[in-house]
């Protein structure tokens, strides 16, 4: 099955763009393949820190939403990385000509919060595991459906109690609603 | 699954996830004035209960959720949801 070309379907732009192409695809899925190039960024010399990992996987998740939005899933194209939990980096670098393959696949959404669990792998060797967490959606349009704009589940307003988090002027995420 | 075992499984996960002190968690304990937790702890404790109950929790039901007692609760009701066969029509 052939798959669109990243360029086409991301945001990002070369350099920026680490993944070379998408490989496999299923509902909650996807693989993508990268390789680690002289030059690109984060490479110093021969080699790149092993925490380049996290990047790719951001960017397979991209790809995940990217090609089910162009599926007619109503996926969102953008998002905002928002954390990751239990990285595991099982090499320091990654080799100048490395041929990767980065898989994420959804653990758990709701509404426009989603983790997914992340792998990147050099042939049948486990490079890099973890679990992201996104905000699915374009993040100024998110803070801009704040209640200070209108309303939103998103956010719940200033509040000195609830679960939130965002930094000033970005989207605020509130899983607890108020105290009254 | 009891009162008793739901709440002890949710500390487990709270101690287990976020390195919490066990002597620390109570029923009443705040999640977030109490526990410290925060919004992508949040998003990891449902990822953590989704596997107790097997059902993907709504961000709407999330929002209300305040103490451990609330996540207790919650969970009950999710269990006893998930035994509840869908209605033939």
């Amino acid at each position: 099955m052939a798959f669109p070309p990243l360029d086409e379907i991301l945001p990002h732009r070369p350099p920026m763009l680490l993944l070379d192409a998408l490989t496999a695809a299923e509902v909650e899925s996807v693989t993508c393949s990268a390789t680690v190039r002289a030059g690109a960024p984060f490479v110093d010399g021969e080699r790149v820190s092993s925490l380049i990992a996290l990047e790719y996987f951001a960017q397979a998740v991209a790809a995940l939403f990217a090609y089910k939005a162009r599926g007619g899933g109503g996926g969102p194209f953008r998002g905002l990385l928002l954390g990751a939990r239990d990285l595991e980096l099982a090499v320091t670098h990654l080799r100048v000509g490395d041929v990767l393959d980065v898989h994420c696949r959804e653990q758990w959404a709701s509404g426009p919060v989603a983790q997914y669990h992340c792998l990147l792998s050099r042939g049948d060797e486990r490079l890099a595991t973890g679990a992201v967490t996104v905000l699915r959606g374009d993040p100024a349009e998110l803070a801009a459906a704040s209640p200070a704009a209108g309303s939103s589940d998103l956010s719940s307003g200033p509040s000195g109690s609830d679960l939130s988090s965002g930094t000033a002027g970005g989207p605020r995420l509130d899983l607890v609603e108020p105290a009254s | 699954m009891t009162r008793a075992e739901i709440y002890n499984r949710i500390v487990g996960i709270l101690v287990k996830s976020f390195e919490l002190d066990p002597n620390d968690i109570r029923p009443e304990s705040r999640l977030f004035e109490d526990l410290d937790l925060d919004s992508i702890d949040a998003i990891d404790m449902f990822v953590e209960l989704h596997d107790v109950t097997g059902r993907r929790i709504d961000v709407q039901v999330a929002r209300k959720i305040r103490t451990v007692e609330d996540i207790v609760k919650l969970v009950e009701s999710e269990l006893a949801s998930a035994s509840v066969p869908p209605t033939q029509e």
